[in-house]
């Protein structure tokens, strides 16, 4: 919070309420600003866009396209040779490693016996997608021979011979054919006291699932104790010791500083070729503080002494014994360190530093006034913004939940803060990250992940205005709203039976008509079915009919021929078949009766029912089918005599009472080709 | 534990405060063969958790209301069901994550569904709710068995349709008579059912004639079999519980007393009860569950305390 308050409060209210208001004030400002501080360290480690590309922070970008005016493609080939050459030319920068010496207590008696040390620097790249495990590459740079066990008056006085190792340093930099995430010193020192067996460095083993960067974390020191204390090194003949030295950290930093090292090494188990050692978990153990003294964890392990600086000189192969002298300083030189200094922030800013004071509004009263700035730095976020239309523009669209209102100053710029009480806090990416299962699988941090697309903008550029300050000036209608470019859905649905959410796949079809759903469909054949006044015949063609109806979807009356003969055309057949022939003129005659159908309709449905009747298998079916009415019909005929004129009476054959359809409205004399044996009670017509 | 004992093992918080879980209900992973454990409550939404892992891995939502009860499909440890406050059951396969079924709409349950059950051989559901009636479901109808399997294969990220949830209205067998007030609570018991509500006694019925062997739709016949009755007992949502071999059945009332009746007898007029009381035990008993082996019960009690009995050798 900027500093030095001054309250600008009248003095004629109580003081317990102007401390009230003030704590008011304090608060309701708090929260957004605790807020925006955390979203400025978030953004520091893992941003979610760089600032410099925002089309109104172009003070910011450094790079220009200029170079775009005169590119050529077959430059390309040249540019590169150029830059080879000249890190050729440079006169290179050596690390320089002198061995002292091989100390191993339990090999006695082999005091100024050789050692052989051969020096592998190991890539640790980048991992690229597609690949299981990072990638190692060790690479040998030099074999010594070195003492075995020196003692410390040997070559004390100088006169000592010691074995020298350069290696220049164009094999450190960041980007050596790939992209390296970290190089390790490994150094490997084999006995040679035995000529024929010269322990030749056992098989280049890749040391999968040895991160050693993160063993830099750990340790800050030269010496990395991760190396197990292994018991039974017993060395001899053809045995191998090996040891890592983590050249750089986490961050890119240079550990080799110039001094004395003593490497822990660890035997290698000889001979068998084993690719990758076993965890160092397992051979981990803990020490605990009292019996850890840094003189007694040398005594049984075997060392490798060295000395390692930088020099500038190449060192020849065997060089006299360094004596004590004062440390030169650090002058590490890495090609490529430049990916981790901070870029320099931007150009000179477009606009000389103006005053800006900045004015908190609370209830319509100012209430704070900080001191001024002469800068352009954001006071939430530090973010240089290097003018003021971009300040402003940054305050507005970053910090939105406060309101800024720019009010011209005669020494510079007065910026009003107020809360803004339409600031809307709801998620504003894509909803179905919210409900997406694993939960917050959208939101974890663990790379890269697949995002379900429910927009289809991919590029937009909308004419900008020239960038002017008046859009900040004090507006009574806030017309500039940032409309939103992306137009449709951004809204979770849900389906409106299961009400689970609607894919983004599935946003096309519209599956919820409750059109024709087939419980309806089952639930009108129930309901008809439980219809105790109807026969079965009946029932049957209103099932046929309703279900005809509703999936077609007739709603007006003027639908009602059509429906018609589509009924025919897809259950004319079927009509005949189970003999409902007569139910389906009694309905013809109702809906002429109702008024829905003309007389003329009537007559052509029944015309192209009669037609359909002229197929010979149709004929033969409603010739059994009325055969066994009259048979059955006889038996009933004879226990009900002559109550009701509307009774079954011996049919004819209906070939002959195919003529006119009026006679299908006088039913009292014809038979109704009807499956059941029950009175139709329904068949009178008016 | 062995020494008779209780010991906590792991505790889940669910994140919203407001969330209060009122049932679970354990299966495996078919892939690896973890326990894993499936709870719900009045949220609405199905937490799946993996113990293992310790961690809740999937959830579900969907149920508008309160969710009263899950169970497992006693075949298949993928398919769990779901039974709510917003009338419907619902089934999910929950290996690959899609809604198998809904048990909702015109002929089904007009209130609230308080429990349910799956039959031993996976055919039948039988659900019972606040608007007195049981209705019993197939899960062997054609559209169900090849919804089910279709479950399994279906790739949302391919299909250009959504999943052909079955809604299914109707139920096989539905009856009001058997009980006069809320059902809460509903267990099969080979063929029959068993079943309570507030009335002091659990029922054990069949649907139709005491031959008839299939369900009819319209079938208004239930045929009762048995009464077991106990005291005291008149509040909603009390539940009972069978062992795994269906011997025994215990309920606990509400002034902390539990009732065990030994069904492995042929005539049902002979079920002995036991009663179970301490005098420390006095509060509701809303539920009971029995070891798999049967030997151990444990009633859990409105003043959070958890109660196990042993079931000791007669001398």
């Amino acid at each position: 919070m900027p500093q030095k308050k001054k309250d600008c409060l009248g003095v004629d209210k109580p003081v317990s309420e102007v401390q009230a208001d003030h704590e008011l004030f304090l608060q309701a400002f708090e929260k957004p600003t605790q807020i925006y501080r955390y979203l400025r360290s978030r953004n520091v480690l893992s941003p979610i866009f760089l600032q410099r590309t925002l089309y109104y922070m172009r003070g910011r970008m450094s790079r220009s396209h200029k170079n775009r005016m005169s590119f050529k493609l077959d430059c390309l080939l040249d540019k590169v040779t150029q830059k080879s050459e000249r890190q050729n030319e440079r006169p290179a920068s050596y690390l320089n490693i002198a061995f002292t010496g091989f100390h191993d207590d339990k090999l006695e008696g082999v005091c100024g016996d050789v050692a052989r040390v051969e020096t592998f620097i190991v890539k640790m790249c980048h991992k690229k997608r597609k690949e299981s495990s990072a990638p190692l590459m060790q690479v040998s740079v030099g074999t010594q021979d070195v003492n075995i066990n020196p003692s410390e008056g040997e070559g004390g006085g100088g006169c000592g011979r010691n074995a020298c190792l350069s290696i220049p340093t164009h094999n450190f930099t960041s980007s050596n054919g790939h992209q390296v995430k970290s190089y390790v010193l490994v150094f490997r020192v084999s006995l040679v006291h035995d000529q024929e067996n010269a322990g030749e460095p056992v098989v280049k083993r890749r040391r999968v699932g040895r991160s050693a960067s993160q063993d830099s974390q750990d340790s800050n020191i030269p010496l990395i104790s991760t190396n197990a204390i292994n018991g039974d090194s017993h060395g001899g003949v053809g045995s191998t010791y090996a040891g890592e030295l983590v050249m750089f950290d986490r961050h890119g930093r240079c550990l080799l500083t110039p001094g004395q090292y003593e490497l822990m090494l660890e035997l290698q188990a000889g001979e068998t070729t084993q690719l990758c050692k076993s965890s160092p978990k397992k051979n981990a153990s803990w020490e605990s503080i009292d019996t850890l003294k840094f003189d007694g964890i040398f005594n049984n392990i075997p060392v490798l002494k060295f000395t390692l600086n930088w020099n500038s000189e190449n060192s020849t192969s065997v060089i006299e014994r360094p004596r004590l002298r004062p440390l030169k300083p650090l002058d590490v030189v890495l090609a490529n360190s430049a990916s981790t200094k901070p870029k320099p922030q931007g150009v000179a800013s477009p606009e000389a530093p103006q005053l800006v004071l900045y004015q908190f509004v609370y209830n319509n009263n100012s209430r704070q006034q900080t001191e001024a700035r002469r800068d352009f730095h954001c006071p939430w976020c530090s973010l240089n913004c290097m003018a003021l239309y971009s300040l402003l523009k940054h305050l507005k669209l970053c910090h939105a939940r406060f309101t800024f209102t720019y009010v011209p100053h005669p020494k510079g710029a007065r910026i009003d803060v107020a809360l803004n009480e339409c600031y809307d806090g709801s998620y504003a990416g894509n909803p179905q990250d919210l409900v997406a299962m694993p939960a917050g699988f959208a939101f974890s941090r663990s790379g890269p992940t697949r995002r379900t697309p429910t927009t289809s903008v991919l590029v937009c550029r909308p004419k900008r205005p020239k960038p002017s300050l008046s859009e900040f000036l004090e507006q009574d209608d806030d017309f500039d709203l940032p409309r939103s470019y992306i137009l449709g859905h951004n809204r979770l649905y849900h389906h409106t039976m299961t009400c689970l959410p609607i894919q983004p796949h599935e946003l096309d079809e519209d599956s919820e008509g409750e059109h024709d759903s087939e419980w309806v469909r089952q639930k009108t054949q129930m309901m008809i079915d439980e219809f105790s006044d109807v026969n079965e015949g009946e029932k049957e063609l209103m099932k046929m009919w309703n279900l005809h109806v509703m999936k077609y979807n007739f709603v007006g009356d003027s639908q009602i021929p059509l429906a018609c003969s589509m009924f025919l055309e897809s259950h004319g057949t079927e009509l005949l078949r189970k003999s409902l022939y007569r139910n389906f003129v009694l309905h013809m005659v109702s809906l002429h009766d109702f008024g829905l159908i003309g007389t003329g309709v009537v007559y052509k449905c029944i015309l192209h029912l009669q037609n359909k009747m002229q197929d010979p298998s149709v004929q033969k079916q409603l010739a059994a089918s009325w055969e066994e009415q009259r048979r059955s019909s006889k038996k009933l005929f004879s226990s009900y005599n002559g109550s009701s004129s509307s009774f079954v009476s011996p049919v004819k054959q209906e070939s002959t009472c195919s003529s006119a359809t009026s006679n299908g409205l006088t039913e009292e004399s014809k038979s109704s080709p009807t499956k059941s044996n029950v009175v139709n009670k329904k068949c009178c017509v008016q | 534990m062995d020494d008779g004992s209780i010991k906590i093992l792991q505790c889940y918080s669910d994140p919203d405060p407001e969330e209060n879980f009122y049932t679970v209900a354990w299966s495996y992973d078919t892939e690896t063969g973890r326990p894993i454990l499936a709870a719900a409550g009045s949220r609405g939404v199905i937490r799946i958790f993996s113990l293992a892992t310790m961690q809740c891995v999937k959830h579900f939502i969907g149920h508008g209301n309160a969710i009263n009860e899950l169970k497992f499909h006693p075949r298949d440890p993928n398919l769990l069901l779901s039974v709510s406050k917003d009338h419907a059951l619902r089934m999910w396969n929950i290996r690959t994550d899609i809604l198998v079924a809904t048990f909702g709409g015109v002929e089904a349950h007009r209130d609230e569904v308080l429990s349910t059950d799956i039959d031993v051989e996976g055919t039948c559901i039988v659900s019972c709710g606040m608007d007195h009636s049981l209705k019993i479901w197939k899960l062997t109808t054609d559209i169900m068995l090849s919804t089910i399997n279709q479950s399994y294969t279906f790739n949302p990220s391919r299909a250009v349709r959504p999943f052909p949830t079955v809604q299914q209205n109707f139920p096989d067998f539905s009856t009001r008579d058997i009980h006069r007030n809320y059902v809460d609570c509903v267990r099969w018991l080979g063929r029959f059912i068993l079943s309570k509500s507030c009335e002091n006694t659990i029922v054990c019925w069949k649907p139709g004639l005491l031959n008839q062997t299939e369900l009819k739709h319209n079938d208004t016949n239930v045929t009762i079999i048995h009464k077991f009755d106990y005291k005291e007992c008149e509040i909603w949502f009390m539940r009972f519980s069978l062992d795994y071999w269906q011997k025994v059945l215990a309920v606990g009332n509400q002034q902390g007393r539990t009732y065990v009746w030994d069904l492995d007898i042929s005539d049902p007029a002979q079920a002995r009860c036991s009663t179970l009381t301490h005098p420390k035990c006095v509060a509701p008993i809303r539920q009971t569950a029995f070891s798999r082996k049967g030997n151990i019960l444990i009633t859990v009690c409105d003043d959070a305390t958890i109660w196990r009995w042993d079931r000791v050798a007669q001398q």
